[in-house]
């Protein structure tokens, strides 16, 4: 890709990627901070980006590792963030409560597991859906799935189902 | 949870598919899927009527500044590589011509394990091999989506004799992690070294293809990437032995 192979990519799919990040960080600040590195990136990986579906494929890879580091690193604003919305009511607000509880659930799992947690639980992709985007099968998809509902059955006991639904809707 | 559109689905509708008819037709008929569909909309727009030009300045900026860092760092990473690799070729001791080891061809993708009379241990780098030694293959996890093998030897004639599976079909199943493959491979009396060609695949390659493969890179020692249209990882392991050049099951 050229540089403005790289900027017409950054006009067609820098809203997506950032309406991505805001749902899965639920805090615009951080999903902002996310999406300019998401096309940092893509200047770093120009000679080898993709196009098509195959690109929106590669945003999602790596807008979900960047939203899972910034989770992990406790960077979200969540608070100043709602503040703001309430005084513009008209934007669009981040829904439900701060993500900061996600990371309780997914932290100790490999970043594959956890990528594909956020595929399925906040994407709702299918399982071949989410083997596609992964770059794995959908065997492993399944594998993943399962260590993870299995590490949440264990911190959330008998009241999973109704924990993960708020967890990640 | 599935039976809805994916956000994956919705953006790449939204970015590629507009005539992809069973999207449209979900939409169509899913009140939720529309709520979504046009929130997700909606956050675009916002984006790009506010946020998008001042992010992509930041963009461009960070982006320039990298660059600018890599083309500093690039010229003292070439002399560090330069260097160190120097330091490798006057610090390493040259293996003399025709002692091959194990592994002389690729990295090894099975620990060989070798019994000789009452003794039995793991072949290591430039241990030779006998007629009538008896070996096992414990695979190595070299990779993760491994989960076949096939093991055979290119003789002195060039010829290809198949251990795992012996004769024809396709590959066998990789053992449990750190069990060695079922039965042993006894060498006969030919003279000459072993070519081993071990093929790791995700999915079962017929023999014939591992044969051909083998065959026409016997000679240089190559490794192999694809067989039959999948992906492998191949390694040859050359064992020098004592008076013989091939092996028999």
């Amino acid at each position: 890709m050229t540089d403005a192979e790289v900027a017409q990519a950054y006009r067609d799919y820098a809203g997506p990627v950032y309406a991505r990040a805001v749902r899965v960080l639920r805090d615009r600040e951080a999903a902002r901070d996310v999406t300019q590195e998401v096309f940092v990136r893509c200047f770093g990986h120009r000679p080898r980006l993709p196009a098509g579906r195959e690109l929106l494929a590669w945003l999602y890879r790596v807008t979900t590792n960047l939203c899972l580091n910034a989770l992990r690193d406790g960077k979200l604003r969540g608070r100043a963030d709602r503040d703001a919305a309430r005084q513009s009511p008209t934007t669009v607000a981040p829904e439900g409560p701060s993500r900061r509880g996600l990371w309780d659930l997914l932290s100790g799992l490999g970043a594959r597991t956890q990528a594909i947690v956020v595929y399925v639980y906040i994407d709702g992709m299918t399982h071949a859906e989410a083997a596609e985007v992964a770059q794995v099968t959908d065997r492993t998809v399944r594998n993943c799935l399962a260590r993870f509902q299995k590490r949440a059955r264990t911190r959330l006991g008998g009241e999973l189902a109704s924990n993960l639904e708020g967890e990640f809707s | 949870m599935n039976e809805c559109l994916s956000e994956f689905a919705l953006d790449d509708h939204a970015l590629h598919g507009h005539s992809d008819a069973v999207v449209v037709e979900h939409l169509n008929g899913c009140q939720a899927c529309r709520v979504r569909f046009e929130r997700r909309q909606a956050q675009v727009c916002e984006f790009q009527a506010t946020l998008a030009a001042p992010t992509w300045t930041r963009v461009r900026a960070e982006a320039a500044t990298r660059r600018r860092a890599r083309r500093r760092v690039l010229p003292w990473a070439v002399i560090a590589g330069g260097a160190a690799a120097m330091l490798l070729l006057v610090v390493l001791p040259r293996r003399p011509p025709g002692s091959l080891g194990p592994t002389a061809k690729g990295s090894s993708l099975a620990e060989i394990v070798c019994r000789r009379g009452e003794r039995t241990f793991v072949i290591g780098t430039g241990d030779e091999v006998s007629p009538g030694d008896r070996l096992r293959f414990r695979p190595l996890p070299i990779w993760s989506q491994a989960r076949y093998i096939q093991v055979g030897s290119v003789d002195g004639t060039g010829g290809y004799s198949a251990f795992y599976p012996a004769g024809d079909g396709v590959s066998v199943a990789l053992p449990a992690r750190g069990e060695p493959l079922g039965g042993s491979i006894r060498l006969d009396d030919a003279p000459g070294p072993e070519r081993l060609f071990v093929v790791l695949s995700a999915t079962p390659l017929s023999t014939r293809d591992v044969r051909r493969a083998a065959e026409a890179h016997a000679v240089d020692g190559e490794r192999v990437a694809r067989i039959g249209g999948a992906d492998v990882v191949s390694a040859w392991m050359t064992l020098p032995k004592r008076g013989g050049s091939s092996a028999a099951p």
